[in-house]
């Protein structure tokens, strides 16, 4: 590949010992996890203990409903991400380049949705959607002839998901914005362009491929997502595949075979996307450097437009966050639910809070949840870091390997990574079942992909030259790499940190399958609420929860400018 | 100030503009005041920080300031006693950015006609116009051929001059460079400059050039405004800014000078006044009104003062060389003067070695009498 | 270097994969309990012939030595479980852990882990047709116990003893449907409430009960034309997953009535003040056994049986007082009293278990109340 390196074991020799062990440990770890979860799959979908097959995609494909899931899948998956990608990148344009009055605390109160738990965003959607008990409904009934909102429908689904997804959205779109050199605008201003021309013209093809890889995301995070269809959709009659690999599996005998095939086919969707990315990158490839530099973005006065702007993230904050929010809170205050009424809301009491703090399989699972977040978080930034040194800093041959193999769990959805991992190691000898550590293995290789985009985006931040200047300086590559990269990636690391950190406490479709008594995590602990019925319970652990992970974000955020100061 | 009676094209009076830092009000801007007139280049000088680029941002309508006017061809832009502010895009002003600015998603071609694609409906040529001025423009820098190249293709020099050439397609009444060549190599730059300054002669563009780099200044136009602090210290043709350097900053900004304090002895017929510094004694003109003992400060550039091995006795100064260093083009020698350093820069053929007696003779009108410098 | 990674990922494959067979190969285990001789069979040999105090000491003083907790898998809720292992624990201070989930999950958590050889399970209290799958597959182990004497007829098998009964019921909303309104037979509730009506996602044993003993046999529909009866009110009916959290949001009002609710749990929502109610009854009620047995390689078999014992003892009473219909006929809080009552027929049904849970499945997954469908 590189002339310079094809002198035999050219490149690992100039390895040294410390990196060479590093280095193969962080790329053991990714290998290993990357590839179980896959392996297995494809050896039970296509292998039926004598030979290979097909017959559990004939199977899969000639089941009745077929037609109308697909069309479903694809359609649930459209919606959420143009209602996500829409009003997110929307709002990343108002707060980073417009004067939208409160930015700060708007920006911030935005991202709320991100700390709430997808069952708990479900929930709350049900509560105040419904067609019958809805919150919302019941506003609108005393209007004669007014519409129904109706959550348990596809455009229900795709709203309710889409909100949900807004935040992710926002904080790429921001990190885009923030990176397009003012300059590039202001040379359009000094051309004669005015607002739309620019915007049409400069901003948004300049921006093309952070909005490509969101609407990336969202569209696989949405094909993959549980909560939504297994709560609203079930009910409603509108499967997908993730609520049909859930049934697949919970049928007797389970169909692990049906459950395959329907996952790599949604597998096989995850990678036309990704092939329909690449493409689509490619031609907008040769001005990525555009996004290498932060620079002070250009704030545009956007006059009276500013109290539009300022309504509309209101409207956003309001549906997406407060509304959610209060039903939360009203249903953790009742001992059964019913539409809310002054009454009803007088008759408040702390009992379901009090219920939730005493009881020994919360705290647990609060422990273990806890344990498991923060060790998730370290242990995926600790290897990608390792990685993304590699990818962004040696020749190193086939490094485009590791890239993909520490991405290709994003295609897996968490339902079949729970299944997956459970067959594994119910026989591993390694003795992870019936412990946190499975858990802690299925978090591992689920956010393993996005802390792999955090950490090689940190490594673009850090120039070459001031490694290079620590080894001048007589430092070894470990004393280098501690002293001198890591403290550098800090920022960047913190933030990929903090969000795998955030999802591993919300994550639900593997723990659902992988836990055992005693190794509850809150997002089992709700969900066996909402089996039992519990709304109450439910709804005051789920306040708790938002209010302690807001506090610890908050924290985060103080800590992080205090690190992003010392620069 | 007025320029030969020639019309001006931009007239900026008393400008200024504040930006809040941290909750302090830093002036930017400082009522800066002047005229540049047709199919002259006017350069604002001065190192980072001295608000050159704000002032130019301001024209450019960029940036809104807090005080003062500007007109161009006699019609206000910005008036902040008239609330009179033009949008940029109505100022008929072209912009050359630091960075160039190109766009990366677009070819040379879809660049350099984005100005004219854009322009108001009642302004906006047809097709064929727009392919034709295109074409002409980019044959004037030098691009021709490569049109359908993707601007990042390009080198830093090509990616200048396609910066040039989509701010000249609009044929601006004046142009604004901000540091355009401070993104290329030292060999580019001296071509550029060259072409550039030949260019704008040509076309007779009225232009406002913002550098740090005294050489460029220097070499480009033909008003120079030194600013410093946000306001402008001196403004004058290029000569007159070196050789009669109003302030000891100008001094010191423009090439490099010696600067040693003193006090008048006497003042003598034409204009002129006996000083005595640390280093001796020297006649200096100059028009200002000075007393006798007033302490001065008089700055001496290093290429106006000649060496010569040996002590010479009389008016001229004599030391001993302390250092020399060899520069290429040059050679300094560092001269110990009764405990006063004095550099002096001369031809490399001659080079004397520390420790040797030598006379300094500085050259007519090489000295210039300054303010004492304060503390 | 290419080609060392991909021989590094092939390895690593097969090391995952390798250390078992393909997921989708089905063990075929003998049908019937396995004879091994398992800690719990070599237990029960040994306490053969013992009445039930002398086995209860006896159980007792060999649980000292377990020191282990025993580890309770179950479709019971978490409240109800816990307030009998709570109880258990105060009896003989021996701690159980719970794993509580919908019948199917438990049973599917079962298979697995038995597949792969981990036991993490000591005692199982599922629905009987779950039971009777577990007995089939060879985890549970025999069981004999004289604490089975006061169970109902019908309800005591080689693996498994029934430890409560669950009556399916038809329940409404009172604030939804007044008076006039309520239905009053089958036909009705299946055809009179198109978009009121929920049905639950897995309920197959009390669509086949219902279609085969009623519908066919006492009012002479063909089987076709039943099941299509279903199919039509499920087409438009809301599928909910759990009978509890169907429960739950009847009495929030999110429908007018539901098909199969547990009886006891409809009772007991009446009874905190939320407008619900089962009575009069939708003749005949549905009513299937759930059983408890012991898995065949539990850790702690005294334990283990010690806390079987308790369940269909001293736990009966316990499960009367949390409303639920216990298996005793010792207690008289027993079956409804008064009602036309149609028993699920565990043993036949078991046999027919893949017909008619493929067809309630095919039923309740057609649902669609979109505009999206085939």
């Amino acid at each position: 590949m590189n002339p310079a390196m094809t002198g035999g074991g050219g490149a690992l020799r100039r390895f040294p010992v410390g990196r060479l062990v590093v280095v193969a440990g962080a790329l053991g770890v990714i290998a290993y996890a990357a590839i179980i979860p896959i392996g297995y799959l494809l050896r039970g979908t296509f292998w039926d203990g004598r030979g290979l097959t097909l017959e559990f995609f004939r199977a899969a494909y000639s089941a009745g409903g077929l037609g109308s899931m697909v069309a479903n899948s694809l359609l649930f998956s459209f919606g959420a991400t143009v209602v996500a990608v829409t009003l997110g990148t929307l709002l990343a344009f108002l707060f980073a380049r417009t004067d939208v009055p409160g930015k700060r605390f708007l920006f911030a109160a935005s991202l709320v949705p991100l700390i709430i738990p997808g069952i708990l965003n479900a929930v709350a959607w049900i509560f105040l959607a419904s067609p019958r008990i809805g919150l919302i409904n019941s506003w609108f009934e005393v209007l004669p002839g007014s519409p129904r909102f109706d959550v348990f429908t596809l455009p229900g689904m795709m709203l309710v998901e889409g909100l949900h997804l807004t935040p992710l959205v926002l904080l790429l779109m921001t990190a885009a914005f923030r990176a397009v050199d003012p300059a590039l605008e202001e040379a359009a201003i000094m051309s004669g362009a005015r607002g739309p021309a620019i915007l049409r013209r400069i901003t948004i093809p300049l921006v093309r491929p952070a909005l490509l890889a969101a609407i990336l995301i969202m569209a696989v995070g949405a094909l993959e997502s549980f909560e939504v269809p297994a709560m609203i959709g079930i009910p409603g009659g509108v499967w997908v595949f993730t609520s049909r690999i859930w049934r697949a599996l919970s049928g007797f005998p389970a169909d692990f075979g049906l459950a395959g095939a329907y996952s790599i086919s949604l597998m096989g969707l995850t990678l036309v996307g990704l092939v329909l990315y690449y493409l689509m990158l490619r031609r907008s490839r040769r001005f990525e450097t555009v996004s290498a530099r932060g620079f002070r973005p250009h704030i545009m006065s956007i006059g009276r437009w500013r109290w539009a702007g300022l309504g509309f993230v209101s409207a956003y904050l309001f549906v997406a966050a407060v509304l959610p929010l209060l039903i939360l809170l009203y249903l953790s205050t009742q001992p059964f639910y019913s539409v809310p009424t002054i009454d009803r809301i007088a008759d408040a009491s702390f009992t379901n809070y009090g219920e939730v703090l005493t009881d020994g399989r919360t705290l647990r699972s609060l422990r273990n949840s806890a344990l498991l977040g923060v060790l998730a978080a370290t242990i995926v930034m600790s290897v990608t870091a390792v990685a993304a040194w590699v990818i962004t800093r040696t020749r190193l041959r086939g490094r485009w390997l590791i890239d993909g193999l520490a991405s290709a769990p994003f295609v897996v959805p968490g339902l079949v990574m729970g299944v997956a991992l459970l067959f594994v190691y119910l026989r591993s000898p390694l003795p992870v079942f019936g412990t946190i550590w499975i858990l802690l293995i299925a978090y591992v290789t689920r956010y393993m992909p996005y802390g792999m985009r955090y950490s090689i985006a940190a490594m673009f931040q850090v120039g070459r030259d001031l490694e290079e200047a620590a080894h001048m300086s007589g430092a070894t590559w470990w004393q280098s790499f501690r002293r001198i990269m890591i403290p550098l990636l800090v920022p960047g690391l913190l933030a990929g940190w903090l969000y795998v950190f955030l999802v591993s406490i919300r994550e639900l479709s593997s723990s659902i399958l992988l836990y055992t008594p005693g190794n509850e995590v809150l997002s089992v602990v709700i969900f066996s609420h909402w089996d039992n019925g519990e709304f109450g319970n439910l709804a005051a652990l789920g306040v708790l929860l938002v209010i302690g992970l807001t506090g610890l974000v908050l924290l985060a955020q103080r800590l992080g400018v205090q690190f992003g100061a010392r620069e | 100030m007025t320029f030969e009676g020639v019309a001006p094209v931009l007239q900026v009076t008393d400008l200024a503009k504040s930006f809040s830092d941290d909750g302090k009000d830093v002036r930017a801007v400082d009522s800066v005041s002047f005229e540049v007139p047709a199919g002259t280049l006017l350069t604002l000088l001065g190192p980072s920080g001295c608000g050159k680029t704000t002032t130019m941002r301001c024209i450019a309508g960029l940036e809104r300031p807090d005080a003062g006017s500007i007109h161009i061809d006699g019609r206000p832009v910005f008036d902040s006693g008239g609330r009179i502010n033009v949008s940029p895009q109505d100022r008929g002003i072209g912009m050359v950015f630091q960075s160039y600015a190109i766009w990366p998603h677009m070819n040379v071609y879809q660049n350099t006609a984005f100005p004219l694609e854009v322009a108001q409906r009642r302004n906006r040529l047809g097709k064929r116009e727009i392919r034709q001025r295109v074409h002409d423009v980019l044959e004037r820098v030098q691009l021709d051929g490569l049109a359908r190249r993707p601007a990042t293709d390009l080198s830093g020099g090509q990616q200048q001059r396609l910066a040039l050439a989509r701010a000249l397609v609009m044929e601006p009444r004046i142009l604004l460079l901000d540091e355009p060549l401070s993104n290329l190599d030292a060999n580019l730059r001296e071509d550029m400059r060259l072409e550039l300054k030949q260019l704008q002669r040509r076309l007779g563009l009225t232009a406002v050039y913002v550098t740090h780099d005294q050489a460029e200044a220097l070499a480009m136009s033909k008003y120079v405004a030194v600013m410093n602090n946000g306001r402008i210290e001196q403004l004058g043709r290029p000569r007159e800014i070196y050789e009669r350097p109003a302030t000891a900053f100008v001094a010191e900004f423009i090439g490099t000078a010696n600067f040693l304090p003193g006090h008048i002895v006497s003042r003598e017929p034409g204009g002129a006044y006996l000083v005595s510094c640390a280093a001796g004694r020297l006649f200096i003109p100059a028009a200002a009104d000075l007393a006798v003992g007033e302490a001065v400060t008089v700055a001496v550039r290093h290429e106006q003062i000649t060496i010569e091995k040996g002590a010479a006795p009389g008016a001229a100064w004599t030391g001993v060389v302390a250092a020399r260093a060899y520069l290429g083009e040059a050679i300094d020698h560092v001269v110990d003067v009764g405990g006063t350093r004095v550099r002096v820069r001369g031809n490399p053929a001659i080079s004397i070695p520390p420790g040797t007696p030598v006379t300094l003779t500085i050259a007519e009108h090489g000295a210039t009498l300054l303010p004492a410098e304060e503390g | 270097m290419r080609h060392r990674a991909i021989a590094a990922g092939l390895a690593l494959l097969v090391v995952g994969a390798g250390c078992a067979e393909a997921p989708t190969a089905r063990s075929t285990q003998p049908s019937g309990p396995v004879p091994d001789a398992t800690l719990v069979v070599a237990l029960q040999d040994e306490l053969a012939g013992l009445d039930i105090s002398a086995r209860r000491a006896r159980l007792v003083e060999l649980a000292r030595d377990e020191e282990g907790v025993t580890t309770f898998y179950t479709s019971m809720t978490v409240d109800d479980s816990s307030a009998l292992a709570d109880a258990f624990f105060d009896a003989y201070g021996i701690r159980v852990e719970i794993f509580r989930a919908n019948s199917g999950r438990v049973l599917q958590r079962l298979l697995q882990e038995f597949d792969a050889d981990f036991a993490a399970a000591d005692v199982v209290a599922l629905g009987g047709l779950e039971m009777e799958v577990l007995h089939d597959e060879g985890i549970l182990a025999p069981l004999t116990t004289p604490a089975a004497a006061d169970i109902i007829e019908g309800a005591v098998f080689p693996s498994w003893i029934g430890v409560y009964v669950q009556t399916f019921v038809a329940a409404w909303n009172t604030d939804r449907l007044d008076g006039g309104a309520v239905p009053e037979t089958w036909e009705e509730v299946l055809t009179n409430y198109p978009t009121g009506l929920a049905m639950e996602l897995e309920d197959f044993d009390w669509f086949a009960a219902l279609v085969q003993d009623y519908f066919v046999a006492e009012l002479g529909y063909t089987e076709e034309e039943a099941i299509d009866l279903f199919r039509q009110a499920a087409a438009t009916a809301t599928i909910v997953d759990g009978h509890t959290l169907m429960s739950e949001l009847l009495a929030a009002g999110e429908f007018d009535l539901v098909a199969s609710a547990y009886q006891y749990r409809v009772a007991r929502i009446d009874e905190s003040g939320a407008p619900v109610d089962w009575e009069p009854a939708i003749e005949p009620l549905v009513f299937r056994p759930n059983g408890v047995g012991v898995h065949v390689d539990a850790d702690t078999p005294a334990s283990t049986l010690l806390f079987v014992d308790f369940l269909l003892t001293e736990g009966q009473s316990i499960i009367a007082d949390l409303g639920r219909t216990p298996a005793s006929t010792r207690l008289p809080d027993g079956l409804p009293e008064g009602y036309d009552l149609l028993p699920v027929d565990v043993p036949a049904l078991h046999a027919d278990r893949a017909k008619w849970e493929a067809l309630y499945a095919s039923i309740v997954e057609s649902s669609s109340g979109t505009v999206v469908s085939d």
